[in-house]
């Protein structure tokens, strides 16, 4: 009877039955290591799991798929973005592998780890080529989620930072600081993400009612990624910069005419991922949620190849500010306030 | 200038000495936290700024008791409750139905808005919903008053960082150009009415976006029409001049009228062009048969309602969470085919 067995495992481990039983229900309160010694014994000892099948979560293998544009190792947005999906699925009791791609095409072979079958679902980290992403969604035999990418001529699910409404709180960010005359830096070429966070920016000046001026807005990289950012003859008092990376070339052009964040201009910026980095300004910066991302999209995935989810759609995760100290406050117009 | 740290539980237990973990407990009214403690604790955290998180402090057993929820109605400038937020009230009090909650409408009147006077009814509720824009100083009041969570509903305000349920009129627009896309329209123009409302921006942006990702080679930002120019009067033009099939309208009330200067000219609806529209209204323009985007009430209501529970639960994140709203077909799209051969 499954209640002595129970008892079989406890004493021959030297625990109580209360913790044999909580381990093997994947219940809280025991070690992980103990978990699995105690599982281990349980399955040697011959003790009928079944009943705990249905407790238990069950454990899927996820894999990563992410373009080799992206990837450098340990220094890319990608590669942070994979690592935290990664940790999430571990906590959710997956395993995942990541899978970089080589060429892609209409043409090209399909990810290794889905034509040969070694995953129960896939999560396509960023942007693939437009062909080669609508071929894997469609030859995919095991559900697929997207992260930080999203088509709504894909078919699929995706989770997204909030674009609109994050790069408009880091225009209003600095509205909120006295700035009427803003730029932006951004191309659409890197991704629709950009062009989303173009009109967050739009929305902003237009909820508040500045003009826009198209002779301000810069353009960071052009398709391959080259970096073409020129600054306007007449500057504007602050820009809102598309991503840290934007932000940083912006840097370095003003650098060149001796012009220095925030004391000649202020930034504002979207990503908080390179603060880290020792040689620039720490970028008062909308956070992409990488954490809450990742979580979610596991979520997400583990819901699809449970069959209780079938739906496609974005889900955007929102966040909000970090402050640092690329924003200068303007005073007021018409009255001198010392700030 | 600069807003205050945020009080974390690791800063409350610092200050007392103790583990966060107590800390934690003690304000989630866990058990193993003696109500000597959980007292000192409380006061700390509210002395700190902490209760400002919309924490609740309640000992969990009173959960199970029914609670009331209430919903601040806050009129627009005009001093109007408007249809949308009425078709809210109803729907949201469906959800705390099935919460065993319910729902305590309170009505803000605009002078207490502009005093900042909140409804005493308002700081006895469990949780409170904010449907229509009150304001930034009000909500502020609302957020340092209110031991009790928030979550606003309609409406967003980057200075206050509450949730904020939304209809996502943004990505709304794809679900029109999809539509268009699948009847074969190419020539699409966006017109647009009222441009006085963040509603009205979002459409307009969400039609800009669609447009841009519809570009062949989408290297540089858009370069978007100035929405003054998007007047019905210059889509009639166009359409004169074969130059568009399908008007996309930022709202319904212009498409409405777009279709009357249409059909004075002679323009068949839909043979000869497509209007679609917007509306907030729950009802829409159904009597008119104009094919437009609703948002999805229920799915509004169940979002807003499923975040409040959350954040009386004590689980924290705010931000906007986006609805996808619905497409309603109608009676003014029909196949581009038409136009060219028809």
């Amino acid at each position: 009877m499954a209640e002595k067995r129970l008892k079989d495992v406890a004493e021959a481990m030297g625990v109580s039955v209360v913790t044999v039983s909580n381990a093997l229900s994947g219940k809280k309160g025991v070690s992980p290591a103990t978990a699995d010694a105690i599982l281990d014994k349980a399955v040697e000892l011959g003790v009928d799991l079944s009943r705990y099948k249905n407790r238990q979560e069950k454990t899927y293998t996820i894999g990563m798929f992410v373009s080799s544009r992206y990837i450098s190792l340990g220094d890319s947005f990608y590669w942070t973005m994979y690592e935290k999906t990664a940790y999430a699925a571990s906590r959710k009791h997956c395993f995942s592998m990541l899978e970089i791609s080589r060429e892609e095409s209409a043409e090209a072979p399909l990810p290794v780890m889905l034509s040969h079958q070694q995953i129960d679902g896939l999560m396509i980290i960023g942007r693939l080529q437009e062909d080669y992403m609508k071929k894997i969604i469609r030859c995919s035999q095991v559900p697929v989620v997207l992260l930080d990418v999203y088509r709504r001529s894909y078919g699929c699910s995706a989770v997204m930072s909030n674009n609109y409404y994050g790069m408009y709180r880091s225009t209003a960010y600095l509205i909120d600081h006295g700035h009427r005359e803003i730029g932006f830096v951004g191309t659409g070429v890197t991704s629709d993400n950009v062009i989303e966070r173009f009109m967050g920016f739009r929305k902003c000046l237009l909820d508040h009612g500045i003009p826009y001026h198209p002779e301000y807005v810069v353009r960071d990289r052009d398709i391959d990624e080259r970096i073409i950012l020129e600054l306007p003859d007449k500057l504007p008092t602050a820009f809102a910069c598309s991503s840290d990376y934007a932000a940083q070339f912006l840097e370095m052009e003003l650098k060149k005419k001796g012009l220095k964040i925030p004391d000649d201009i202020s930034v504002s910026s979207y990503d908080n991922f390179l603060y880290q980095r020792a040689e620039s300004i720490p970028y008062t910066t909308y956070n992409v949620d990488m954490n809450q991302m990742g979580r979610s999209a596991v979520k997400l995935l583990i819901r699809k190849m449970e069959g209780k989810d079938t739906e496609t759609g974005a889900k955007y995760i929102d966040s909000s500010i970090i402050e640092r100290g690329s924003v200068r406050t303007l005073p007021a117009t018409g009255e001198d306030r010392n700030v | 200038m600069r807003p205050k740290k945020k009080v974390k539980l690791q800063d409350i237990a610092e200050a007392l000495g103790i583990s966060v973990v107590t800390v934690s407990n003690a304000l989630a009214g866990r058990k193993g936290v003696s109500e000597a403690l959980r007292g000192e604790i409380v006061e700390t955290a509210a002395a700190m700024g902490y209760a400002a998180s919309g924490r609740t402090a309640k000992p969990k057993t009173e959960k199970k008791r029914k609670e009331t929820v209430g919903l601040l109605l806050a009129p627009d400038a005009a001093g109007h409750v408007r249809p949308w937020q009425s078709a809210l009230a109803g729907r949201l009090e469906e959800e705390l139905k099935k919460e065993n909650m319910s729902l305590r409408v309170i009505r803000a009147v605009r002078e207490d808005i502009a005093h900042e006077t909140i409804p005493a009814d308002a700081l006895k509720t469990a949780g409170l919903i904010v449907c229509g824009d009150p304001g930034t100083a009000y909500l502020r009041q609302l957020r340092l008053r209110l031991g009790a969570p928030i979550v606003c509903c309609g409406f967003f305000d980057s200075h206050e960082m509450l949730d904020y349920v939304l209809d996502d009129g943004f990505h709304n627009m794809g679900l029109v150009y999809d539509r268009l896309a699948a009847l074969g329209h190419r020539d699409i123009a966006i017109v647009c009415g009222n441009m006085d409302s963040p509603e009205a921006h979002d459409h307009f942006l969400g039609a800009c976006f669609e447009e841009a990702l519809r570009r062949k080679n989408p290297e540089e930002l858009p370069v978007m029409p100035d929405p003054e120019t998007c007047t019905p009067e210059r889509f009639l033009t166009l359409a004169r001049d074969g130059k568009a099939t399908a008007a996309v309208c930022t709202d319904s009330d212009t498409a409405g009228a777009l279709i009357h200067m249409l059909r004075a000219e002679s323009l068949r609806i839909p043979e000869d062009i497509s209007v679609t529209g917007y509306s907030l209204d729950p009802e829409g323009s159904r009597s008119s048969g104009i094919s437009e985007v609703i948002p999805d009430f229920g799915g509004l209501a169940k979002q807003t309602v499923k975040l409040l529970m959350h954040r009386m639960d004590g689980k924290e994140r705010s931000g906007v969470r986006l609805v996808p709203g619905l497409f309603i077909e109608g009676s003014t799209i029909g196949s581009e085919k038409e136009v060219r051969h028809g």
